[in-house]
């Protein structure tokens, strides 16, 4: 049952490094906390039960959001509600963008961070399908120094992440292809942002010089497998395929069977979730090639 | 009456709304008592089990715990309940759903409570539990209360329905299914209770019925009811959910046992896991018409899974088994209405009362029919419509006030408008209109309600008005100052409502069964219509004229040009203030036990829905794209106030018609608004159109009657026949959540 905020010590360290002391002085029995917005929840639950809560926000390598030699940088303590409206992101990455938008509700989209959404390991992250489309990686920092990893060898299980005594600082983005295209869906119970998807499906794609056929075909899945995964069977069928309606069943039926491997819980059963994948991903991969047929026009 | 309709109509703006607004207002929350100490309640994880022992020693040596309290040291009665008795505050020898209240802890901070309340020990003996109530029915089921599983049968019987049916052209018959939902209050319930130097004691309460608070508390700590005095704070929300004041018990009797002002609050789980819900029922129906649609009889067993306790499903079950024929003339009916336990969290009041499930059931069955005989569906509603002739399901004859006929024909005007929008569906996505209709008899079903108001005119012409409606942000307080300030011809703003403090405000029962309007502004009125009688006869034996051609306007008498001021008035005959008391209780009948035959209630109102929908065909979502609501008022006293509820009625009733569903497994499985999922911004049709029709009501106040309920009565029944309609497939399940009709698209035969 909900409990009040029990109580705890606070620290809003200005640098990673002071941030790494406090990890190391209070040996671990902390929680890092940027918008709160799971933190707060799983405190008042009883789930979490630190010592002593890092704030992250205030430490500059997490924040900004920079585009550099093509490659996009987020920081990892930037609310995904800014992510989301910043000019740069809507220019060459509309699919996160809009993915990022139906998030959550307004309010929640303001406190909840890109790092938040992701470090949570949520099957059903929303920022997780789009991302992996796009060919994320974490920057992740410790004491001894940092590695880069790719957000597709980022999550373990539900809950579970390769974080490692680290702090994840940044999400890159590597620029990508030109006339690339992406299409986020998330299936809620209600029609509301703030909604837990049932099943959601991140699409990106490429066509050929001709706008004949699928190239670098991308599709993730959420909510329907412990982890946020890429649907490589549907991937792999639709790649290099003439542009039209049958190959887009073909993955979908693909990306349901093979891909996808949903449990039943109380928003929906498995059977459901599997054959939204297909809705999904079929509409997706549709709705993309009619984009691709009007643009052309 | 010279000043009828100068305020009775008018859109004058509620006082509470701006400091709502600004966030002003207080709640129990907001109140602190110095020397306050906080309660926590714990509650039994098992559906059914005996409870063997309580172990609080260590939870007592927790720093900051004052108390471990539990059934023995309740002084006076250890039950509860609205109108049955059944549930014990603190279970001593049995819990009977996982949320049972076993014990309350108390502490200096809520912090410490919750730590000592993880520390008590609670011995369990677990027992068989039924959680289903079909399964509850069968012999040989576990046995919730000793005295079996069926906790109430209610009949209603007229005519011979087996003959009726054997000789109909159209027999249709199904099951129906509705689910158990949550009030879903902005204000979880929550109490401060300080007891009094001489003895008495006080509670500060988030209530719908503060004089109920007073019966409970005085019951459990043996006090005299007079010795209890229960203030209501702005209360945020109720929807028939605070009618049981199981926190202000325990609030109460902490500060009883410790001497310390205590509060106690639930948190939002512990709102959805142990406050009462909306009773699922299990419907079967069986409808006989002949081959022009008129309708010849129903058959009906209707089961609603009262939970644990009985306490409002008895009445809940008489509702819905007195409302059987919905707005209809059916000449022969045979209804059967079971209230059954079973091990689960209980259901109570909530707006609508056994009219949602019906309504649901018989408006489904009414499109059939519909869809059968080659009508349309406004059509064969028309054909049944009851007038003023016709008799309701329990022989009552409604003499005035029964405009659902014009009502039809408005909503076919609705349901017209949007049939140029069903081609233009997009893509993949199936678009219908339905209807629904209800009606409702306002007030209590199984016997009268009485309100009682007291008005006082001061000398300076301002008015004060107690009486014991409470305002749950409906918007009565402004309803009882127009009706006064029509009578005695002030401002509204010169007048003071007293409702919320039991020591000076009359009882007036709870506000629910939509009658506050009825009751108490009747009650208020005729009190209002006392004070100037008085007060205009004074004046006329001063002035040497009859009453009757005087004017009380703004604190004076006037004759033709000369005048009075109400200060002079009262000073020349030594009154101080002029108090008046009255009470109005309409005329009813009760209900025959074997028939359910009687005339249930001095008013009915009615409702005609009218729903726009696309069902996605490839997901199953639903959204609702247009509604259209016409309502029957009696008369409009604040069309705010009244368009107000209805918007807020609308989106309760797409809630439980899309999304709501409180699952228990054990206990309650969802109780967070992550699982639990309320209509949000995002859910609200492009359009709410609400209409209003006045067809006034010879017994109300200025013709008005209540309408609260009916305004989500129908919504269910509207948006399932939309649905059907869009799929072509009859929904037989609330709610009509995307899987289930994605189910119900691929799976027709089901």
């Amino acid at each position: 049952m909900l409990g009040s905020l029990p109580p705890f010590d606070y620290h809003q360290p200005s640098t990673i490094e002071e941030a790494f002391d406090l990890m190391r002085r209070l040996d671990g029995n902390v929680s890092l906390y940027a918008g709160g917005t799971e933190v707060l929840v799983a405190l008042k639950e009883g789930k979490l039960k630190p010592q002593a809560l890092i704030d992250i926000k205030r430490i500059p390598e997490l924040g900004g959001i920079q585009a550099d030699n093509g490659t996009l940088r987020l920081g990892a303590a930037v609310s995904t509600r800014a992510i989301s409206r910043s000019p740069v992101v809507r220019e060459r990455f509309p699919l996160l963008s809009e993915a990022l938008k139906i998030l959550g509700s307004m309010q929640i989209g303001n406190r909840a961070t890109l790092g938040g959404n992701l470090a949570n390991a949520s099957p059903a992250a929303d920022s997780a399908p789009p991302l992996l489309t796009l060919q994320a990686s974490l920057r992740l920092v410790s004491p001894k120094g940092e590695r880069s990893v790719a957000l597709e060898d980022f999550f373990l299980a539900p809950g579970k992440t390769v974080l490692d005594q680290e702090i994840l600082t940044e999400v890159r983005i590597p620029s990508a292809p030109a006339q690339g295209r992406g299409v986020f869906y998330k299936l809620g119970p209600r029609g509301a942002p703030e909604d837990i998807c049932i099943v959601s499906v991140a699409v990106f794609v490429t066509a050929d010089a001709q706008r004949k056929s699928w190239q670098d075909v991308r599709i993730a899945l959420g909510a329907v497998a412990p982890t946020p995964v890429r649907a490589r069977h549907a991937e792999a069928a639709l790649q290099g395929q003439p542009i039209g309606d049958k190959t887009a069943k073909e993955a979908a039926r693909l990306a349901a069977e093979k891909d996808a491997n949903p449990i039943t819980d109380i928003r929906g059963s498995a059977s459901y979730r599997g054959a939204m994948v297909q809705v999904l991903v079929e509409r997706a991969v549709d709705r993309l090639a009619r984009d691709l047929r009007e643009s052309a026009r | 009456m010279n000043h009828v309709g100068k305020i009775i109509g008018k859109p004058i703006l509620r006082k509470d709304a701006p400091g709502k607004v600004a966030g002003e207002a207080r709640y129990v929350d907001d109140l602190a008592l110095p020397g306050m100490i906080y309660g926590k309640v714990l509650r039994s994880p098992h559906p059914h089990a005996r409870v063997r022992s309580i172990d609080a020693s260590r939870a007592l040596k927790h720093p900051g715990v004052l108390a471990v309290l539990t059934a023995q040291d309740i002084p006076g009665a250890n039950s509860i309940g609205a109108i049955i008795k059944d549930q014990p505050i603190l279970c001593g020898d049995v819990v009977r759903f996982a949320g049972d209240a076993v014990a309350v802890v108390a502490a200096e901070t809520e912090r410490a409570a919750e730590e000592a309340m993880a520390q008590v020990v609670v011995n369990y003996e677990v027992l068989p539990a039924v959680m289903d109530p079909l399964k509850a029915m069968e012999p040989g089921a576990p046995s919730v209360h000793p005295a079996g599983n069926i906790g109430t049968h209610f009949k209603a019987r007229r005519g011979d329905v087996q003959a009726a049916l054997r000789d109909a052209a159209v027999v249709l018959e199904r099951r129906f299914f509705t689910q158990r939902i949550e009030h879903a209050y902005m204000e979880p319930e929550g109490a401060v209770a300080a007891v009094d130097p001489q003895g008495g004691i006080t509670i500060w309460s988030s209530t719908q019925y503060p004089h109920r608070d007073r019966e409970e508390v005085s019951r459990m700590l043996g006090l005299p009811q007079s010795r209890v005095r229960v203030h209501q704070m702005t209360t945020g929300g109720g929807f028939g959910g605070k009618l049981t004041p199981h926190a202000q018990c325990c609030a109460a009797l902490i500060a009883w046992k410790t001497g310390r002002p205590a509060k106690v609050k639930y948190q939002r789980d512990e709102s959805i896991i142990a406050s009462h819900k909306r009773h699922p029922y299990v419907m079967d129906l069986k409808l006989g018409a002949t081959k022009e649609g008129k309708l010849l009889a129903i058959e009906a067993t209707l089961v609603g899974d009262t939970g644990a306790y009985l306490y409002e499903g008895r009445a809940v079950i008489t509702k819905s088994v007195t409302h059987v024929t919905g707005p209809y003339y059916i000449p022969s009916v045979k209804a059967d209405g079971y209230a059954v336990f079973t091990h689960t969290v209980p259901c109570g009041a909530m707006r609508g009362y056994g009219i949602p499930q019906i309504a649901f059931a018989l408006e489904s069955l009414m499109d059939e029919l519909a869809t059968r005989v080659g009508l349309d569906p406004i059509e064969v509603r028309m054909r049944n419509a009851l007038d003023t002739t016709l008799p309701t399901a329990t022989g009552q004859v409604l003499h005035a006030s029964v405009p659902f006929k014009e009502m039809l024909q408005r909503t076919k005007r609705a349901a017209d408008s949007f049939k140029p929008l069903l081609a233009k569906a997009p893509k993949g996505k199936r678009r219908g209109i339905g209807v629904g209709c209800s009606t409702r008899s306002i007030g209590s079903i199984r016997k009268s309600s009485r309100s009682t108001a007291i008005v006082t005119l001061s000398p300076d012409g301002s008015v004060t008005i107690a009486c014991g409606h409470v305002d749950l942000g409906q918007g009565s307080d402004i309803m009882m100052a127009q009706v006064a300030a029509e009578v005695l011809g002030v401002d509204v703003d010169r007048i003071q409502l007293l409702t919320n403090d039991t020591a000076v405000a009359p009882d007036c029962e709870s506000t629910s069964a939509s009658r506050v309007t009825y009751l108490s502004g009747n009650a208020v009125r005729l009190a209002a219509e006392k004070v100037r009688r008085q007060v205009l006869e004074l004046a006329g034996r001063d002035l040497g004229c009859d009453p009757e051609d005087l004017r009380l306007v703004d604190g004076v008498v006037a004759y033709r040009e000369r005048g009075i001021t109400l200060a002079d008035l009262f000073n020349r005959h030594v009154y101080h203030e002029i108090t008046a008391v009255a009470d109005f209780m309409p005329e009813t009948e009760p209900l025959d036990p074997e028939t359910g035959q009687g005339s249930a209630a001095g008013t009915y109102s009615f409702s005609t829905h009218a729903a726009l929908v696309d069902v996605d065909e490839g997901t199953g979502q639903v959204q609702v794209l247009r509604y259209a609501a016409v309502c029957d008022v009696g008369r409009l006293i604040n069309p705010i106030t009244v368009e107000g509820q209805v918007r807020g009625g609308v989106m309760m009733g797409i809630g439980y018609a899309l999304t709501e569903e409180v699952k228990v497994n054990g206990g309650v499985s969802n109780p967070s608004f992550a699982t639990y999922l309320v209509p949000t911004s995002f859910d609200v049709p492009e359009e709410i159109s609400v209409e209003i029709v006045e067809d006034p009501e010879p017994t109300g106040p200025f013709g008005a009657k209540g309408f609260a309920e009916g305004t989500l009565d129908p919504v269910g029944a509207a948006v399932a026949n939309a649905v059907s309609a869009a799929i072509g497939v009859r929904v037989v399940r609330l709610p009509m959540t995307s899987e289930r009709v994605h189910a119900l698209l691929h799976e027709p035969s089901s």
